[in-house]
């Protein structure tokens, strides 16, 4: 019996203890609701434990001293102090802002997430002076505007990431300033980090022929009354976002007196092999605006005849969007005269207009 | 062994052989390709201007000579308005266009020397009381390349140089509507063509730039970036593309085109489409149900094979 009893108190005491050390003591535990407890919340020096008071899901900050008036600054960096400094998003470091391929609308830029979650959100503000009397924003379609709405917040892969983005709609010939600051929910925006400047180039062409002269076989029996072995070389470079075209036309039909070789029939939509006898033209553009690209050059050249109305007909291009500068292009316009035995003896003469215009 | 030396030389000169025509083949290539044919650069080649009515603006324009002679250069300034949807030129000299008034060269026929660079000066002045809109000319640079005479056919080329001008209006005018969003319903190609047209409704000329954004059912969101076209007043853009789809692409997809129109404004609209490969799901199907049947007629099927092998079961 007095073992029975032994064992009931001992029993007791495990029971005692047990609950002893499950239950906190009251003047320990903070302000709390049925889903969190404020474990620390009192001012002054000192703040959380190493260990911090945290779970796997929260943790609540403290601060190691106290916020101070004068803060450590310089022009590029701050030292804070103090509790909301301490849940501000990471300052980001200056972006990449370049002029890869000599646009003068456009400059591409590659923020620097500066260490921040993947749901942290970045603003991008952009200047031509330095923000000293201009700051605007970019916009979430990477136009510039006046205003930071809150969808203009992007993520650091909605800004494009590694490969960053292109700020569009620029003046060309001008220097811009961007900086980038980020945020990460309510009350953590951050300051701006560094400044980086980028440049745009002025929209440039540069056109030319290989000669100013076409001067033609002299069309005989020998020959078939044809000449198909002289052509121009059209060259180009430029910049142009949407790249460029060069249209060609003639003055008149090849002329001699009151007599003339007329143009081809088949018109520039729609070329064709050679047949029959007149003045005409070929193009080695492939991808030839105005109709199927390689109208020109599928199944072996295709002919069609010179317009004389302006701006006339294409006969090369470049379609956009032109992202790395074109350089020293070349496109062989060829051309074949066939007359007959009946076409009137002399020289025939015409002159052929080539305009090169950038395409919008 | 006069044989074997005999031998050898022979192999040295067919490898000597060999490396000259291929010596000669690159170099022709590389000289044909390399063939100097540009004669002028003209810099800037877009003005795309904001203007206010009663002001002046002064713009420079740069032309340089490439060639090793003097270029004499005749500078002329036309009308031109623009096809519908397609993006071409129409060079109307007939049709009055206040702009060409209001524009000033400097020089209009001039001659630069060989390989330097002429600046041209330009003032534009628009009167106190114009209609506010937009207003568009082309300068013509052309070159009076030295010409005999003789010949069948003279060639001749020109610039044109684009004076894209806001008057009075701002980007925040800008007035658009999306005619047509066309992607097709249902698809099983890694190609989409795309048809997109917008219309300008507003007085002032600006840049549209789409971006479709593909958006599954599970899964990140794709954007798309769409080639960037001026649209001029009254008139309509066409964008017609093949748009790349993504590799793992089965299932029902969200399609919002969003045209931006400048300053953070945009179109947006939205269509749905279905992706999936028909073809192949056969294929797939046909296989399982072959699986299905000889697995479940095992029996049968070793019997048939033996009678076709044995001639009895």
């Amino acid at each position: 019996m007095p073992r029975f009893i032994l064992g009931l108190l001992v029993v007791f005491e495990i029971g005692i203890i047990g609950i002893i050390g499950i239950i906190p003591p009251l003047a320990e535990a903070g302000p709390q609701s049925t889903t969190y407890e404020l474990k620390e919340y009192t001012f002054g020096a000192g703040g959380t434990s190493q260990a911090g008071a945290d779970s796997s899901t929260y943790t609540l900050f403290g601060t190691a001293g106290e916020l101070e008036y004068d803060k450590l600054t310089s022009s590029t960096y701050a030292l804070g102090g103090g509790l909301i400094f301490t849940l501000k998003a990471n300052v980001p470091p200056a972006p990449s802002f370049t002029n890869p391929s000599q646009n003068y609308d456009r400059l591409k830029f590659i923020i620097d997430n500066g260490g921040n979650p993947s749901d942290a959100t970045f603003a991008i503000a952009i200047s031509t002076d330095n923000f000293a009397a201009d700051t605007r924003y970019i916009q979430n379609d990477n136009t510039i505007g006046a205003t930071l709405g809150s969808e203009d917040w992007q993520t650091y892969a909605n800004w494009g990431g590694a490969s960053g983005e292109y700020v569009t709609g620029l003046a060309a010939g001008t220097t811009y300033y961007i900086k980038v600051k980020a945020e990460q929910g309510n009350f953590t925006e951050s300051e701006y980090g560094s400044v980086a400047n980028a440049a745009t180039s002025l929209p440039s062409l540069t056109f030319g022929i290989d000669s100013a002269t076409l001067n033609f076989t002299s069309l005989n029996p020998g020959n078939s009354y044809t000449d198909s072995s002289k052509s121009t070389i059209l060259t180009t470079s430029t910049n142009a976002y949407n790249g460029y075209i060069v249209y060609g036309r003639v003055t008149q039909a090849l002329t001699f007196s009151t007599f003339n070789i007329a143009n081809y029939a088949s018109p520039n939509s729609a070329p064709s092999t050679w047949s029959g006898t007149g003045f005409g033209y070929t193009t080695d553009d492939a991808s030839l605006t105005g109709g199927t690209g390689n109208r020109f050059t599928n199944g072996g050249p295709k002919y069609a005849g010179f317009t004389t109305s302006a701006p006339g007909d294409p006969v090369a291009d470049h379609a956009g969007p032109v992202l790395t500068a074109i350089s020293s292009e070349n496109f062989t316009i060829s051309y074949r005269v066939t007359a007959d035995q009946e076409t009137e003896a002399g020289v025939y003469t015409t002159t052929v207009l080539y305009v090169v215009v950038p395409e919008y | 062994m006069i044989n074997n030396k005999l031998k050898i030389i022979s192999k040295i000169f067919f490898f000597l052989f060999i490396f000259e025509i291929l010596f000669l083949i690159f170099n022709l290539e590389a000289l044909a390709q390399t063939k100097p044919n540009e004669i002028i650069r003209v810099s800037p080649l877009i003005f795309n201007i904001s203007l206010s009515p009663g002001k002046t603006y002064n713009y420079e324009l740069t032309l340089e000579n490439l060639i090793k002679s003097p270029l004499p250069v005749r500078a002329r300034l036309e009308n031109f308005t623009t096809t519908d949807e397609e993006g071409g030129y129409i060079f109307e000299t007939t049709k009055p266009n206040p702009l060409l008034s209001w524009i000033k060269i400097d020089q209009t026929d001039m001659i630069i020397p060989e390989k330097s660079k002429k600046t041209v000066q330009i003032r534009v002045e628009i009167p106190q009381k114009v209609p506010v809109g937009g207003y568009y000319g082309v300068l013509f640079l052309e070159p009076l390349i030295s010409q005999k005479t003789n010949n069948n056919a003279l060639v001749s080329a020109k610039i044109g140089a684009l004076f894209l001008a806001n008057v009075g209006v701002s980007g925040k005018d800008t007035k658009a509507q999306i005619l047509t969003f066309d992607l097709p319903f249902f698809s099983e190609e890694k190609t989409l063509p795309l048809l997109l047209r917008v219309q300008n409704n507003g007085l002032n000329h600006f840049s549209a730039k789409p971006t479709l954004y593909l958006k599954p059912l599970f899964g990140r969101e794709q954007k798309i970036d769409i080639e960037e076209k001026f649209i001029f007043p009254g008139k309509a853009r066409r964008w017609e593309e093949n748009i790349q789809i993504p590799k793992k692409w089965q299932g029902i997809y969200r399609a919002t085109i969003r045209v931006s129109t400048g300053q953070g404004k945009y179109l947006e609209q939205t269509s749905y489409l279905i992706s999936l490969p028909i073809s192949k799901g056969l294929v797939i199907l046909l296989i399982i149900s072959i699986s299905i049947f000889i697995w479940r007629k095992n029996r049968q099927i070793i019997r048939a094979i033996k009678i076709l092998l044995k001639g009895k079961a």
